[in-house]
């Protein structure tokens, strides 16, 4: 079945693939250091190491534990010099990711 | 225990010396109206606290005659008809805090202020060359309050020093004015097991259910099996335990709070029509974004407020779900938080604080929708574009040979999952 799709003078195929949506605001693995309770006290970013100023948030999601589960436990945090900035630990892979 | 040579806590410190001045707002009233200070008196709770209506903070007077925080106005005048009522100025008490942090910001650099006005924690780990032993510390900050307060407020401070807040806080709630206490790493345990249960950071059911379960001190609930109060309250109940056994030490984090960005205007008359309330804010919003050291950041929270004819102050606050840099967007909070907890008289004046900010947001007009229900049309793509923007697509296209620009599409707004609230949708010309 190819009707809505036609091909571009260079091949590429439109219609659909035009369509297609690209997730955004999708999540950026990094190395994070906590303390004993688990609270993020730096974020390896590059080469450099950037203190927590501040633990503004946190919350948990458990979701989808039907299909591929999801637990991840949030912190939105200031980092020096004073950037916002939304982590997450993925519970299940036991990793850390910048949202 | 966090290791000391961490670099990243370098800039916290292990000791607090928790200041506290308990019914902070009542005693600043009564220093504006030293008249009042021998009657009873009670201060109203505020427009955007939950008891509303009720009696805030009360004098002694007033609480010998049977007055209490939390009481219905009509109930506490039934008890105490000579009671004078007063109406809270959260704008003055805000500037008095600020005062304070300022003063003592001389002192020592790590500054946090409690969850009340009137307390805060100062970091003090390492002072003791610059302002000697722990009860010399306690007297230069009492000194430099001096400054800023006047002479009874200051005498009427509670002092506690220990590791961590937790136990700086409890010690201050122990000690009596002009008698601090002193804890030591050794005696934290100890110090704090007699003290009452009710000084732990866990919600107001938790506590009324230690309460009727016999559960008095903070070493009987120390005493108490983890597994226990894992299942009765959660991770909160280990925490607690920690904090209540001296094994955790939260140590002081200094304030970090960005320069808020303020915009006022001053009523030829006294404002109180709903309507023109929200007129005024939409213009104060549209200036306030407009402010260049906003630096093309997004507000993440904001308050609105102002002084009210006769006297006192009224202030509501909110923080967004999701920053924001646009006018409708910031005012649909404010107004419906204006509804909820309105000013009690016509307002003299009105300002707007965006207090905390988000990642900047640069590029907010490329889609611009002038006309009425462009929203429904999303998805027509291009006829939303300008002409410039569209030929310009049609020319990048040509050139690279696939559409560099898309559109921001919503795909599950309300997903818990925020990767999945929006995508990108490419636009072709």
């Amino acid at each position: 079945m190819t009707s809505g799709v036609r091909r571009s003078p260079t091949g590429r195929r439109q219609g659909c693939e035009a369509l297609r949506l690209r997730p955004l605001g999708g999540a950026r693995p990094l190395r994070v250091r906590v303390d004993e309770q688990g609270l993020p006290l730096a974020v390896e970013d590059g080469p450099g190491v950037r203190r927590v100023l501040q633990q503004r948030e946190r919350w948990q999601i458990d979701d989808e534990w039907w299909r591929s589960p999801i637990h991840r436990i949030y912190h939105e945090v200031v980092l020096e010099p004073g950037e916002p900035m939304v982590l997450y630990h993925d519970l299940c892979e036991s990793l850390w990711y910048r949202q | 225990m966090p290791h000391p040579s961490i670099p990243w806590e370098e800039g916290t410190s292990r000791t607090s010396l928790c200041l506290w001045l308990p019914t902070f707002e009542l005693r600043l009233e009564l220093v504006r109206t030293p008249e009042l200070d021998a009657t009873s008196v009670a201060l109203l709770a505020p427009a955007d606290r939950a008891g509303r209506g009720e009696i805030w903070q009360v004098s002694e007077r007033g609480a010998e005659a049977g007055v209490l925080p939390g009481m219905p106005v009509s109930r506490a005048l039934a008890l105490c008809p000579s009671l004078t009522l007063l109406e809270p100025d959260p704008a003055h008490y805000d500037a008095a805090m600020e005062a304070i942090l300022e003063g003592l910001g001389g002192l020592s650099p790590i500054l946090q202020p409690g969850e009340e006005r009137g307390l805060i924690h100062v970091g003090v780990d390492g002072l003791e060359r610059l302002h000697g032993s722990p009860p010399r510390q306690v007297e230069r900050m009492l000194h430099a309050l001096l400054e800023i307060l006047p002479h009874p407020l200051v005498a009427a401070i509670r002092s506690g020093r220990a590791p961590g807040t937790f136990g700086a806080r409890v010690a201050a709630h122990a000690a009596r004015p002009g008698h601090p206490i002193c804890v030591g790493d050794e005696e934290l345990a100890r110090f704090l097991a007699p003290r009452p249960v009710g000084a732990l950071p866990l919600p107001r059911d938790a506590l009324d259910r230690l309460a009727r379960l016999g559960v008095e001190t903070l070493g009987d609930f120390g005493a108490l099996p983890t597994s226990d109060l894992l299942r009765h309250f959660g991770a909160a109940g280990r925490e607690a335990r920690a904090l209540a056994r001296g094994e955790r030490i939260d140590p002081v984090r200094p304030l970090h709070r960005p320069h808020p960005i303020r915009v006022s205007m001053d009523f030829a008359a006294p404002l109180g029509e709903r309507e023109a309330l929200h007129r005024a804010l939409d213009r104060l919003l549209t200036r306030g974004l407009a402010r260049s050291e906003r630096r093309e950041r997004a507000i993440r929270s904001l308050r609105c407020g102002g002084h009210l004819e006769e006297g006192g102050s009224w202030i509501i606050e909110c923080t967004l779900r999701e920053p924001s840099a646009r006018v409708a967007e910031l005012a649909y909070p404010l107004r419906s938080r204006l509804a909820l907890h309105p000013p009690p008289r016509a307002l003299e004046s009105l300002f707007v604080e965006f207090t905390d900010f988000g990642v900047p947001v640069i590029q907010t007009t490329l889609f611009e929708r002038h006309e009425e229900g462009a929203r429904e049309r999303r998805g027509a793509g291009m006829d939303e574009l300008s002409p410039s923007l569209r030929e310009a697509l049609r020319e990048l296209k040509l050139k690279i040979g696939h559409s560099p620009l898309y559109r921001v599409v919503e795909v599950d707004p309300w997903s818990r999952i925020p990767e999945r609230r929006h995508a990108l949708m490419a636009l072709e010309p």
